[in-house]
């Protein structure tokens, strides 16, 4: 009973909510308008990230730390790529495999590192989500607001991707 | 197959990379139309709103165990059955 009611969110909460808006309204709609190309669609896109972000609001500890910067940037483009899908139409299984992230330069020596990079986006950020973020399975379920059998198949598929990608590299 | 340790590691590198290639927040644009603004601010009510639906559903949650309990209480037991049945004809007659 306490557990549940240290669950129930007081002012703090509303606290960090405005603020996160405040801090990455902008980069969203940065992050959005590059992958949709217009300023409509990134705007609605940011919406649905703010509303994602609110019903997880308990899984970011501080508002402004790198970490949630990452994550905001993450669940933005994962909304962004959802919108694109559905004005494309295409599945799910097709537009995972071939859109493309953001281009990011890496100057480490980490080939691992280089390949996750490379990743389509949608595979690039499941990884990032797992990996660098340490979301469990469970807590990427409500994040990403997918089953768990589309969470095992997306894990399986990108793990899988990235181990062809690493072959064709040379690092496997 | 690669082990979870070094995707681990190779994910902090990748992760720490997009990081150094975002803008910084401070440098975006971050003007908006209208009709975001009026969707913004629903969605800050709602917000606002979360603790009083949290507190109805935690009401609700304690409302059914407390059901479920007295029900079972009520089925299993005869001697807790007989009491409170017997109470609510005492309160019944009384009234």
């Amino acid at each position: 009973m306490l557990m549940y009611l240290q669950m129930i969110d007081g002012p703090a909460a509303r606290d960090k909510f405005e603020i996160l808006y405040d801090e990455y309204l902008g980069l969203m709609l940065y992050v959005a308008e590059n992958i949709l190309g217009n300023r409509q669609d990134a705007e609605d896109v940011a919406h649905d990230a703010f509303l994602s972000i609110m019903e997880n609001l308990e899984k970011i500890s501080e508002p402004k730390c790198p970490k949630t910067k990452t994550y905001i940037a993450t669940i933005t483009e994962n909304k962004a790529i959802d919108l694109y899908r559905k004005k494309q139409r295409l599945s799910q299984e097709g537009l995972d495999e071939t859109m493309p992230g953001a281009v990011v330069p890496y100057a480490g020596e980490n080939s691992l590192a280089q390949c996750i990079l490379k990743l389509p986006a949608r595979y690039r950020e499941w990884i990032l989500l797992k990996y660098h973020q340490g979301y469990t399975n469970q807590e990427l379920e409500e994040i990403l607001g997918i089953s768990r059998a589309a969470i095992y198949k997306l894990d399986q598929r990108a793990r899988s991707f990235l181990e062809d990608l690493c072959r064709k590299e040379g690092i496997l | 197959m690669i082990s979870e340790e070094r995707l681990r590691q190779a994910a902090q590198e990748a992760g720490e990379a997009l990081l150094e290639s975002l803008p910084d927040p401070a440098d975006c644009d971050a003007s908006t139309s209208l009709e975001f603004q009026a969707k913004m601010a629903k969605l800050f009510r709602k917000n606002h709103r979360r603790p009083i639906r949290q507190m109805l559903r935690f009401a609700a949650c304690m409302m059914l165990v407390l059901t479920v309990s007295v029900s079972a209480v009520l089925g299993v037991s005869t001697e807790a059955r007989d009491f409170v049945f017997g109470w609510v004809s005492a309160r019944i007659e009384g009234a």
